[in-house]
């Protein structure tokens, strides 16, 4: 008979770390910026700050403590197996760090002279043309700062080119509903209507809704691939056919390039358009939400349109230029250099072999681990999946228990959980993503933790829904934290209006 | 299920409100247990014309939105402002206090065409539709 | 060659057996066998650390760098004073290496410090709420405007002169498409007259969006901004650089619904233009119509403080097509690092910093304004790090003649709007300039201008 659930509450959570306005008090002192501070006496009190900012006082090391112990409530790469589907949280290169701290680049102005920035300028054309290499298209930007971004460029870009060529009645975006959320998003955001596409019931997508939905007024399918589940398209030739019949343009959401980086080139599958994630393919750190980079690669019709402004080469000089017919900017300056040139350093590291190689073993690892979970809970796709695949826990339902409870004993058994509820049309979804960084160790290891956890779910339901203990918190009240938004520290002085 | 109501195949019902030739609106049961708890609720501007089918209200919960279509084409005349500070209420009371919105059908005969409420239990026993993400 | 894969060759083989392989290769039958193991002749044979470092290190010298040329150049990015702590601590691998915490419970450090980011920030701004970060300050411009124009259901946005024009140039990109049109409102003498934007307010407008300080480096003076503009029913934007709200007046005191800035300043190196920090911060009013992620604060099953992203009914991920934006990643790192800033800085560390740009501005505009056939533009009005002189020559040669001597000038402004002009520039000092450095620019200036271009 198991115990009343107060005897096991747990003494051995985490302790919470507190506010930093907890520790804040009136007079404390961090850092001097200036060793002799002066007084501002000329400007008028009318446009002068008149309320104090209300910003926390700390001396530096308590700063430093208060910071180091909220990094050590968290989980990284770095510390923990993070299968984050369609997140490719593979690896971070520690030189990469190393690189953008060289100097000439975390130090350069960023409208330094043109004279002054020819290896900052030639270090991203070069990166450029790596990608044009491996993307197989004719032209990159590398101005969007994420994969949204991305998109929106891509489909500015379209917008851009159907105008030049007296065709603005394309006002429609195809997206098909297995798709991530960000492809409808942009397409609203660009001024057009999304419409979507059904899937089949093997996740692939349906012909025959692509055909019903494809007219005159298309301008852009938008397609992931691998898909959001983890297949290949079977039938990709014949959607780029009737795409290219309907005179739209396909876009290719490269989200999960992991799967063929290195092995197959979007623009030789026939996209017009792709974007790829340099914090998932290429290995540039998440940071916990950023920063991240979004480069688009285009064919050569497209590449009048590209953001301003553009990098170019003429003979060995590098020039920053803007083309007549773009788009506009995007953003301010060139691009998240910081980010790109990470990007370029795993490039070139890795070489044609290792790049290669990363999408053979992201193969492997995922089709490993996905057979060792066989039987354990239901998948989508027969045969072999891509980088990632799909799990359902919809069989546990039952029991009571769903994803969201297995995703919470994972955190209990040491990891990060792999996303859950995504792709939408998968009934209590996992989505598993290894990467190629992992070892074979550690994949057993998590595939005897998930089938325990299985396992509990008939044993004993109860444990995987107090699930988990281990954490400083456990379910927050995400109701109470919508219907009453606390969006600021009731700590922290308010706001004088 | 309460008596004097109209149902649509999207879970809104449609009750008589005091004032005559005016209905209120609001989700079934079975559709606020689909949504779970609802954090907020997008109250539609009063005066708005609706089509039949058009998305008059949206329903937040912490992962998910649902649109709210008006049953029958007319005018947005009152909303429930008490949604405003207790969304919850939609969930405790869904065919009372937790109302969404007061409206004039363009025509009333147009409302007959709506299920009953038997009509609309057995569309639900025969599998009725989940209610859409909007 | 670097991998980064751990396998074994045994190890290798036991798992295509299990999976049911002959080899690697075979696990690619799914793609279409045409087009795989295309060539990739540019990416080359792989290297090691050394050798990438070279390779790097070969490119980083080729560029003017603050070590090299001392910076006298602002224009949307800045160098400042940044404690090594903040580098120090945004390395390590739990916050650079982690994802968006879509798992709370894992994340409650990640989540805590960028709760602590939107307090601080929406404190810095005198306003109600930030978000999380969007990419950089023009995005986050572009998105206030978008905002407006949904909010209002209007199509005119009134843009103020004194907008950095790559700003506006954005804000144009974002707006294509979506039936809105946008008008300059005029500076006189580097500010906004009051009766100017009257005259072009209607009921069509959106929202004015103003910039603090402007590109030009005056100071605006908003009063009666608010009531102009609330009396039409129009939403009141300021665009302000975060640095200098230590010392002026906020967004939130002159009234503004939504204010959004770079937050390059705070903390960020300024790394060739990029990754940086886009600011955004509003009046509870709009708590839901703003983009980005927001943080919350709630409790556990079991009474405990708690974070959590919320209001996420909002985004993309959940409102697909119907979002408020389709912004997913955006710039934690970078937020977090503006955090620990705003904590090592504190409140008196930022105003000090803050003076004595203004003071290292001043001295070096009162230097130019002594030499002779040198004009600063806008005198009489304040400034806060940052002016336009018009110089007798080209800007542009005159840019690369101070470059050669070891100073990064003024921004050359051939073809930047209205205010610019071939023989502009845009100068700025901020607190990590010297008395030494500002001198020597002066004579560097005095002597290109007394011996012609010696180049």
């Amino acid at each position: 008979m198991s115990e009343p659930s107060e005897k096991r509450e747990s003494a051995s959570r985490p302790e919470m770390e507190p506010s930093i306005w907890e520790i804040s008090r009136p007079g404390a002192r961090g850092v001097r910026p200036v060793s002799r501070p002066v007084d501002v006496t000329d400007l008028p009190p009318g446009i002068c700050r008149q309320t104090p900012s209300g910003l926390p006082e700390l001396s530096e090391l308590e700063t430093i403590r208060h910071f180091t112990r909220l990094s050590q409530l968290s989980r990284g790469v770095d510390t923990h197996f993070y299968p984050l589907g369609s997140c490719t949280m593979k690896y971070n290169p520690k030189v990469m760090d190393r690189v953008v701290s060289l100097p000439g680049f975390a130090d350069l102005h960023p409208l330094t002279d043109e004279e002054g920035m020819q290896g900052f300028l030639g270090a991203l054309w070069t990166f450029s043309e790596l990608l044009k290499e491996v993307l197989g298209m004719d032209a990159v930007t590398l101005a969007p700062a994420a994969g949204a971004h991305g998109e929106l460029t891509g489909i500015l870009l379209a917008r851009k080119y159907f105008e030049s060529r007296g065709e603005a009645f394309r006002t429609e975006i195809l997206v098909p509903d297995s798709a991530h959320g960000t492809n409808p998003a942009s397409a609203a955001m660009g001024g057009f209507t999304v419409r979507t596409i059904a899937s089949k019931a093997s996740g692939h997508i349906d012909l025959e809704a692509l055909s019903a939905s494809l007219s005159e007024r298309t301008a852009l399918v938008m397609i992931t691939a691998p898909s959001t589940l983890g297949l290949f398209e079977e039938e990709l030739s014949e959607v780029v056919r009737k795409v290219k019949a309907a005179g739209a343009l396909l876009y290719m959401d490269g989200a999960n390039m992991n799967a063929f980086l290195g092995v197959l080139r979007p623009g030789d599958l026939g996209f017009d358009i792709v974007h790829i994630n340099t914090h998932k393919t290429l290995a540039t750190p998440h940071g916990g939400g950023g920063p991240g980079s979004g480069p688009v690669g285009v064919r050569e019709f497209l590449s009048p349109f590209l953001p301003n402004p553009r990098i170019v080469r003429s003979g060995k000089k590098y020039s920053v230029v803007d083309g007549e017919d773009s788009i506009g900017r995007i953003r301010s300056f060139h691009g998240s250099a910081g980010v790109l040139l990470r990007a370029l350093a795993y490039m070139r590291m890795l070489g044609e072999e290792g790049l290669k190689r990363v999408s053979l073993y992201a193969l492997l690892n995922a089709n490993y681990l996905r057979k060792k979970l066989e039987g354990v809970l239901p998948g989508m796709g027969d045969g072999l999946c891509t980088h990632e695949f799909v799990l359902s826990a919809r069989s546990l339902e039952k029991e009571g228990v769903r994803a969201v409870d297995l995703a919470k004993g994972l955190l209990d058994a040491g990891y990060y959980a792999p996303t859950i509820y995504f792709p939408l049309i998968v009934p209590e979804a996992l989505m598993v993503e290894p990467t190629e960084c992992e070892s074979r160790a550690m994949l057993d290891r998590f595939a005897d933790d998930l089938i325990r956890l299985v396992g509990l779910a008939a044993s004993d339901p109860d444990r995987l829904h107090r699930a988990p203990e281990k954490t400083p918190v456990s379910r927050p009240d995400e109701v109470k934290a919508a219907r009453e938004p606390v969006l600021v520290d009731p700590l922290a002085a308010p706001v004088r209006r | 299920m309460p008596e004097n109501r109209r149902y649509t195949r999207t879970h809104e019902w449609m009750a008589p409100s005091d004032t005559p030739e005016q209905w209120n609106v609001g989700i079934t049961d079975f559709a606020q247990k689909e949504v779970t708890d609802v954090v907020f609720v997008e109250l539609p501007k009063v005066g708005r014309q609706v089509p039949r089918g058009g998305e008059a209200a949206i329903i937040e919960s912490v992962k998910a939105a649902f649109s709210i279509y008006a049953p029958v084409g007319g005018t947005i005349l009152g909303v429930n402002q008490e949604l405003e500070s207790d969304p919850g209420l939609l969930n405790r009371d869904p065919y009372g206090k937790g109302w969404i919105f007061r409206f004039r059908p363009d025509h009333s005969a147009d409302v007959q065409s709506l299920m009953d409420g038997p009509a609309y239990e057995t569309f639900l026993k025969e599998g009725g539709g989940h209610p859409e993400h909007g | 060659m670097a991998d980064f894969i751990p396998h074994t060759p045994e190890e290798t083989q036991e798992m295509l057996r299990l999976v049911g392989v002959a080899s690697l290769e075979d696990l690619t039958r799914q793609y279409p066998s045409a087009q795989t193991f295309p060539e990739l002749p540019l990416a080359g044979p792989g290297m090691t650390e050394r050798e990438l470092l070279a390779e790097m290190e070969l490119w980083g010298r080729q560029n003017a760098g603050s070590s090299r040329a001392v910076v006298f150049r602002g224009a949307g990015s800045y160098e400042h004073f940044i404690p090594e702590a903040v580098h120090s601590l945004t390395s390590r691998g739990e916050f650079l290496t982690s994802y968006t915490p879509y798992q709370p419970e894992a994340s409650q450090g990640l989540l805590q410090a960028i709760f602590e980011f939107q307090t601080a920030i929406s404190r810095l701004y005198g306003m109600d709420l930030s978000n999380a970060s969007l990419y950089d300050g023009a995005t986050a411009a572009a998105e206030a405007c978008l905002v407006a124009v949904r909010h209002t259901g209007r199509s005119v946005l009134l843009v103020s002169e004194g907008l950095d024009p790559a700003v506006v140039s954005v804000i144009r990109t974002y707006t294509t498409g979506l039936g809105v049109s946008m008008r300059t409102v005029p500076l006189s003498e580097g500010r906004t007259r009051a009766e100017e934007l009257r005259n072009l307010l209607s009921s069509d407008v959106a929202a004015f969006i103003g910039s603090i300080p402007t590109f030009w480096g005056t100071v605006e003076d908003f009063s009666g901004f608010r009531e102009m503009l609330s009396g039409q029913g129009a939403l009141f934007i300021l665009h302000a650089n975060p640095h200098s709200l230590a010392i002026l007046r906020t967004p939130g005191e002159w009234g503004a619904d939504i204010a959004t800035g770079e937050g390059q300043p705070l903390g960020v190196p300024m790394s060739g233009g990029g990754p940086y920090l886009g600011l955004m911060t509003a009046s509870r009013a709009f708590m839901r119509k703003i983009p980005g992620r927001l943080v919350g604060q709630t409790t556990d099953q079991e009474g405990r403080r708690a974070y959590v992203l919320t209001l996420q009914a909002r985004e993309q991920h959940i409102r697909r097509e119907k979002a408020n934006s389709n912004i997913c990643s955006n710039e934690t790192l970078l937020s977090i690092g503006a955090t620990i800033y705003l904590a090592l800085m504190g409140p008196r560390g930022l105003v000090e910093a803050a003076s004595a740009s203004h003071q290292n501005a001043m001295k070096l505009k009162k230097g130019f304004s002594e030499i002779p056939g040198v004009r600063v533009l806008h005198e009489g009005v304040p400034h806060f790090h940052e002016f336009v002189v018009e110089l007798p020559i080209d800007a542009r040669s005159f840019s690369l003649s101070l470059l050669e001597r070891g100073y990064l000038g003024g921004l050359p402004l051939a073809g930047v709007g209205r205010i610019g002009g071939e023989n502009r520039m845009l100068w700025c000092a901020t607190e990590v300039r010297t008395d030494a450095e500002i001198g020597g620019v002066l004579a560097a200036v005095k002597e290109i201008l007394a011996g012609g271009n010696r180049r």
